[in-house]
């Protein structure tokens, strides 16, 4: 996995260059252009957030420096707190979502967590320059400048949103064809043919993202902008968005720990629809910052530390082990059990991890 | 004079310190380049030519930044020394100058943190009693 999946600063596959035209593709298309390339199948797309692409998106609105940022990133996990990680599923809390979502104990899972990548970042980044402005010509009165805005439907606010979902589109295909990478490296690591392997995505969800989606409000069903920061979708049983072979039981949701505890897998809520726009945690958050997670040990010690209990770290960085440290993070369980006692999403399974690689 | 990193919980935050704004916005060069590359010396190999205006200090320096993260995205470029001259004419801000720099050998050199934007948190460049002053908290 860790050869076949880029991994780190730099790190890139010769067999993906993508031309400009390519580019264009990504952008409106998602993960479906990487299906039409071979990079998984039709079928996956169901079990990908919005099918795996945002519609509204806008390839011209992007800058050169956006483009030239993500072409050679797709397909690459990046670092920081990006992982690929094998995991086992260690608890089933909820039998008949676990079912719907072909989970079972001990069954071998792998969970990925990237997105947009250098590209998402300069689009952030250029619109950042273009929401100073705009809160100044609204008449916003900025907390922060970091928060800079500008009204919905305000032109600004528009092309934000146009550009933004290209970007998100962009995360959809960089995620699909490192899942492909990942089945194929299942696959090479056992000698054994795809079919048999039966590596299939539970599902793909988009966490630090604004959408528009529909809400009952007063009674009225109205078209809203969710700005998800921290957050995921954890869309109710029944609902036209959550994916056919789990709409008896509520969307997956994914909610990554920290590499040396657990992850878990929770379902969507009825009760998310009405109190927080079916959003839940998105993961666990940090508790240090990096310079203090660096300070707390040695990275050598810590993997080895790991190593003793079964996880095998590869990353491409010690400084990024260091940083990541599960003691860095909260406890995710802790997180998860308020979201499952708040209702708006409930334990399905915990997955521990076996192997995990970092930039 | 130099640079310091202070601590904040999901960022990287950047204190920066020079006796002249141009010799700030060299100095801010290279602490991005030591959040980039771990601190590693880098080699002044290629000159890199740069021209910027800005409506603000502020924004110069936010773009300034944007320029050099941007070239390490896409090429490991990493900015060492440099010879810039920062000034307001008008009420514009303009840098001119070149920053000499390498890309990143990751035989020698390992990334430490990946920088994904430059915020206006807490942004500001100021002139103090002894020169110049710059915080900025990196997104990372």
């Amino acid at each position: 996995m860790y050869r076949n999946v880029p991994t780190g600063v730099g790190a890139r596959r010769r067999d993906l260059r993508l031309s400009p035209r390519d580019m264009r593709a990504v952008l409106e298309r998602g993960a479906a252009w990487a299906v039409s390339r071979g990079y998984g199948s039709e079928t996956e797309l169901e079990r990908v957030e919005e099918g795996g692409c945002l519609e509204g998106a806008d390839p011209d609105l992007l800058s050169t420096r956006a483009l030239e940022r993500g072409r050679p990133q797709l397909g690459t996990l990046g670092s920081g707190n990006h992982f690929a990680e094998l995991q086992y599923v260690a608890e089933i809390y909820d039998e008949p979502a676990a079912t719907a979502f072909g989970l079972r104990l001990d069954q071998v899972t792998c969970m990925i967590h990237s997105g947009s990548r250098g590209l998402g970042h300069q689009v952030c980044q250029d619109h950042l320059r273009v929401m100073l402005d705009a809160s100044r010509t609204y008449g916003i009165a900025l907390p922060d400048r970091q928060l800079c805005c500008a009204p919905l439907d305000s032109p600004e606010g528009r092309r934000y949103l146009a550009a933004m979902s290209a970007a998100a589109n962009f995360a959809f295909a960089n995620r699909q064809v490192m899942t492909h990478w990942v089945r194929e490296s299942v696959c090479e690591a056992l000698q054994i043919a795809p079919e048999a392997a039966r590596v299939e995505t539970l599902y793909d969800v988009c966490h630090n993202i604004a959408k528009l989606e529909t809400f009952e409000i007063d009674g009225r069903p109205e078209r809203l902008c969710v700005h998800r920061k921290g957050a995921t979708r954890a869309y109710p049983p029944g609902h036209p968005g959550t994916p056919a072979p789990y709409r008896h039981v509520g969307q997956p949701v994914l909610v990554p720990g920290d590499m040396g505890r657990y992850s878990y897998v929770l379902v969507g809520t009825a009760r998310a629809m009405r109190e927080t726009f079916g959003s839940t945690c998105h993961g666990a958050g940090r508790r240090m910052s990096r310079r203090q997670a660096k300070r707390a040990g040695d990275a050598r010690v810590l993997l080895g530390e790991l190593r003793d209990r079964g996880i095998h770290v590869r990353a491409a960085g010690l400084a990024t082990v260091a940083e990541e440290r599960p003691e860095a993070y909260k406890d995710v369980a802790d997180v998860v059990r308020v979201v499952h006692e708040a209702g708006v999403s409930t334990r399905v399974a915990q997955l521990r991890p076996l192997a995990v690689i970092k930039g | 004079m130099g640079f310091r990193f202070f601590d904040h919980t999901a960022d990287v935050g950047l204190e920066v310190n020079a006796s002249t704004v141009s010799a700030l916005f060299e100095e801010a060069a290279v602490a991005l380049s030591a959040v980039l590359s771990g601190s590693a010396p880098v080699e002044p190999r290629e000159r890199v030519s740069v021209s910027l205006t800005a409506c603000s200090v502020e924004q110069l320096l936010v773009d300034w930044l944007v320029e050099l993260l941007g070239r390490f995205d896409i090429e490991l470029w990493l900015a060492g020394s440099g010879r810039l001259v920062v000034e307001q004419r008008g009420d514009r801000w303009h840098l001119n100058g070149a920053v000499a720099g390498a890309p990143l050998d990751p035989h020698r050199q390992s990334t430490a943190l990946p920088v994904k934007g430059i915020t206006y948190h807490r942004l500001s460049v100021r002139q103090t009693a002894d020169g110049w002053r710059a915080t900025i908290v990196l997104d990372v």
